[in-house]
């Protein structure tokens, strides 16, 4: 290929899709580099699972024969994507992670999301490595390898949407999709310096993928720029009869408002819960974003340690009940550490995941409170930055834990009520590695998380670049 | 609603549980199997000791969402 005037997998999905638009580089260029560097570098980060380059450039051909043809083309025109490996695309077995889902027939057609990414002229370049069946937040995979943090490959790409965060931050593509059940959008975006998107519980379509914990369940974007995923959000948002979770809400674009700032917006830090149990950093984070903000205000999120433990107890019982018949049958197909967890999970009696969900409802009825008197809470995204590849215990406050269930201290007590996060990437002087803020909003209102990451970027505080491989 | 109690050990028997619940779910645990499912198991009842304490009325509603 002859040199372009513009590196397309060093440009954000805004840059690619107006740079295809007007012409600068066809959408059959954008994916043909994005699929070059995916063949340099996947060997290495453990990014992709199934590279999909026939389809890729196939779907390219039909966005350039349409602009060739003076068709209007959608808002994500050639822009390549990929998606964690538990949504189905058409003529892939939907391994989730795992190695026994392997044995599942190729998927008939390709998940809800999917079709809602093409219809704007997007482009997939396959489908992403992750933590087996979701019970992961370290990116690390028995089967398939870890997921590497492009920004220092030693370290982890977090979970369970390893993949996704690997993908984006390596600059394979602009553009990914994941799930999120306790953290795993926002995990990764923090590890890998990237921006999610954790819509609230219900607002998009989860069909066509395979389940975690229907209870908590949620899919979402990441990518490099606040406008990349105003513009994926506003692309997949669409009603599907077919999710009974999803609530009956018109489609409320978020990319109109994304440069309203934040001047009538009331701020504040998430104190209490939120400033214990993690690293130094954790807070520093927040506080620089709080004070690039102008937020001085520090409130308390209610019981977040008890709505954190009901999630935990839901997610438990629930994502092992999902896998009972293969733990029955096949529990040597597992990786150990997921199988035992899956195992335990099983055994939880009834009355404590029944209480759980009570507990849940009541403690969403106190936080939903607090937001008469606040828009917007930050708080931390994860207690630490990346840890290393295989390390299995962390200390946190001085105490010796285990790691993979406790990345999630801070990110698991806002989906377990289904807020909307947005997950933010802030870097310091002389680390290697990012940290990420939480930005959350009151149910539905994406649009004012969004718009706060938007002021944190416009600001220079929150930036995602691509890794330097 | 009514306020939260301090969390309370929940007197739970690991051990005892999966002997007794691994049979009637028709799981065959393995030696190399039971230490991690005691451990986790041992840490779902910890964390349930969070919540568990926890005092809502009779007519509290559970979470999940259903339509008819």
């Amino acid at each position: 290929m002859d040199a372009l005037p513009l590196d397309p997998t060093a440009l954000t999905a805004t840059g690619i899709a107006a740079a295809v638009r007007q012409g600068t580089f066809s959408a059959r260029q954008a994916a043909q580099a994005h699929l070059d560097r995916i063949a340099r570098l996947n060997p290495t980060l453990g990014a992709f699972t199934d590279i999909t380059a026939a389809r890729a450039l196939a779907e390219a051909d039909a966005v350039d024969a349409r602009r060739a043809a003076g068709a209007p083309l959608g808002p994500l025109a050639g822009v390549p994507f990929a998606v964690k490996n538990l949504f189905d695309l058409q003529g892939l077995s939907t391994r989730a992670g795992s190695k026994i889902n392997r044995d599942l027939p190729p998927a008939g057609r390709d998940a809800f999301l999917v079709r809602r990414l093409r219809a704007a002229d997007a482009v997939c370049l396959g489908a992403l490595n992750m933590g087996e069946y979701a019970y992961d937040f370290t990116g690390e995979n028995a089967h398939d390898g870890p997921s590497r943090n492009p920004h220092d490959l030693a370290h982890m790409s977090g979970g369970s949407s390893g993949g996704s965060g690997t993908a984006v931050a390596g600059g394979l593509a602009p553009l990914a999709l994941g799930s999120d059940t306790n953290g795993s959008i926002r995990v990764p975006s923090s590890f890998c310096g990237i921006f999610g998107l954790k819509p609230t519980y219900g607002r998009l379509s989860r069909m066509g993928t395979f389940p975690f914990v229907a209870s908590l369940d949620h899919l979402g974007p990441f990518a490099r720029s606040v406008a990349d995923l105003a513009l994926a959000y506003d692309a997949l948002q669409a009603s599907d009869p077919a999710d009974h979770a999803q609530a009956a809400r018109p489609v409320e674009p978020v990319s109109p408002s994304l440069d309203l700032g934040i001047d009538r917006l009331r701020l504040a830090v998430a104190g209490g819960y939120f400033r214990r149990g993690g690293m130094p950093e954790a807070y520093d984070t927040v506080d620089r974003a709080a004070a690039a903000l102008g937020v001085t205000r520090m409130i308390d999120i209610p019981e977040a340690a008890r709505g954190r433990a009901a999630a935990y107890a839901i997610t438990t019982a629930e994502g092992a009940q999902l896998h009972l018949e293969r733990l029955r049958t096949r529990a040597d197909d597992f990786d150990p550490d997921v199988r035992d967890r899956l195992l335990a999970g099983v055994l939880v009696p009834a009355a404590f995941v029944i209480k759980a969900q009570k507990v849940r409802r009541w403690y969403r009825e106190l936080v939903l409170r607090l937001f008469d008197e606040v828009d917007v809470i930050l708080a931390p995204a994860t207690p630490c930055r990346a840890p290393k590849l295989g390390q299995k215990t962390i200390v946190l406050d001085g105490q010796e834990m285990l790691l993979r269930p406790n990345i999630g201290i801070f990110t698991q007590p806002i989906s377990a009520i289904g807020l909307p996060v947005v997950a933010a990437p802030l870097w310091t002087d002389g680390e290697r590695l990012p940290l990420g803020v939480q930005i959350i909003a009151p149910p539905w209102r994406e649009d004012l998380a969004l718009r706060v990451a938007a002021a944190l970027e416009q600001a220079g505080v929150a930036r995602a670049p691509v890794a330097q491989l | 609603m009514s306020a939260a109690k301090p969390p309370a050990e929940i007197p739970f028997d690991v051990e005892a549980c999966i002997d007794a619940a691994a049979p009637m779910l028709g799981l065959s645990i393995t030696q190399a199997q039971r230490p991690g499912i005691a451990l986790h198991l041992a840490t779902t009842m910890r964390i349930a000791s969070v919540f568990m304490g926890v005092e809502l009325p009779d007519d509290a509603e559970p979470a999940p969402v259903f339509g008819a």
